[in-house]
């Protein structure tokens, strides 16, 4: 009697875990909002000034990912990013207001477990760089829009069946040469001297966390 | 025939040499005011940046010594800040003397560095005449031909230069 008593138990555990599991990997949908500090760890290239404050930021971003494959461990996926950066420095002549824009589609590798779920995410696209300044009070306008990858790994641990809570890092390379600024109706192309292969590293790495919907 | 050949080639390599454009230089930012001759130059206009760097000659300044007890000798400052505009004037008898603080144009004192015939002509080569104003002249070096300093007057602020002659 007791033995039968502990099969039912047991057998009623392993059903729910399974039913469980299944919700977590059964859809193939995830769409992520996600926000968090932001490093730009690259060369500050056609900034008006180069204070320290202009290396932390904020970013933001916005991910779809499809799920693909029938193995409820490890599932390949494809998607779209796209991730939002901020970076502002002071200095007494001039300020500096830094938003980059990236959209890339994605590939990534997940790992799946009943309550959370780990990823490897990587991607190329283009991004838009754009630098509103001023120097001495007056508008300058800096534009250096360049062809970019990403890496990314994170985690999520989901809270039902729709919805998780994640945190994420991604490393956002790029290179530029030149750069092109308006200012006083007139727009220059800028190639600095760099010095490696003609173009320098305007690379950001971004930590975020946020919220995940399945469906 | 060589002599005519000789003086095209070298009217070319020098009129090539004159619009030579250095495309690694940003004109929208104000260069450092430095002592080295590293042939930067930058002031305001009204407020906007005007700079040096990214256009020939390498010589922007010219060296006139006096040539008697009754004259002063001048240095001409002749920089192009964009394809068609330049700014240009002439500092009377440089000397250096490395002052920190600007005085108003009113208490000019017989001590102090001017700079006269200042000229700016813009991108459709219409040429203003501007106020005289202050050189702060902070190197002055006739054997290595370097001329430094900061400048200022009437609608012309925060002018340095740093240049060889």
């Amino acid at each position: 009697m007791k033995c039968k008593r502990c099969f039912f138990v047991a057998a009623t555990l392993l059903c729910s875990a399974s039913l469980y599991a299944q919700s977590g990997t059964c859809r193939r949908s995830i769409l992520s909002f996600q926000t968090g500090p932001a490093l730009y760890t690259g060369k500050l290239i056609g900034t008006a000034g180069c204070s320290s404050s202009l290396r932390n930021g904020i970013s933001w971003s916005g991910s779809y990912t499809y799920l693909v494959g029938n193995k409820p461990a490890i599932r390949a996926g494809f998607g779209i990013l796209y991730q939002g950066n901020r970076y502002t420095g002071d200095m007494p002549n001039s300020t500096d207001k830094i938003q980059t824009h990236y959209f890339a589609p994605q590939f990534s590798l997940h790992w799946l477990k009943q309550q959370f779920s780990l990823y490897f995410a990587t991607g190329t696209g283009y991004q838009i760089y754009k630098d509103n300044s001023t120097v001495y009070d007056k508008p300058r306008k800096v534009s250096m829009n360049k062809w970019a990858a990403n890496f990314g790994a994170g985690g999520e641990y989901h809270l039902s069946s729709h919805w998780g809570i994640s945190a994420k890092i991604n490393y956002i390379l790029a290179y530029s040469g030149e750069y092109s600024v308006r200012y006083h109706h007139k727009e220059w192309t800028v190639q600095p001297h760099y010095p490696m292969n003609g173009s320098d590293d305007i690379s950001q790495l971004s930590f975020s966390a946020g919220i995940n919907y399945h469906f | 025939m060589i002599k005519y050949l000789i003086t095209i080639v070298l009217t070319l390599a020098l009129c090539s040499s004159c619009d030579g454009e250095d495309f690694s230089a940003d004109p929208t930012l104000m260069p450092p005011a430095t002592q080295t001759g590293a042939n930067t130059f930058g002031c305001l206009i009204d407020g906007w940046v005007y700079t040096g760097q990214r256009y020939g000659p390498d010589h922007k300044a010219s060296y006139y010594p006096a040539c008697n007890e009754d004259e002063k000798a001048t240095v001409n400052i002749y920089v192009r800040v964009d394809t068609n505009a330049s700014i240009s004037f002439n500092i009377i008898d440089p000397k250096e003397k490395n002052i920190t603080i600007y005085s108003a144009l009113e208490k000019i004192d017989n001590d102090q560095t001017i700079y006269t015939d200042a000229v700016f002509k813009d991108g459709n080569k219409q040429e203003e005449k501007l106020e005289d104003g202050i050189v702060n002249i902070t190197r002055f070096d006739l054997s290595n031909r370097i001329i430094s300093g900061t400048f200022e007057g009437g609608r012309m602020k925060e002018g340095r230069f740093d240049l060889t002659f």
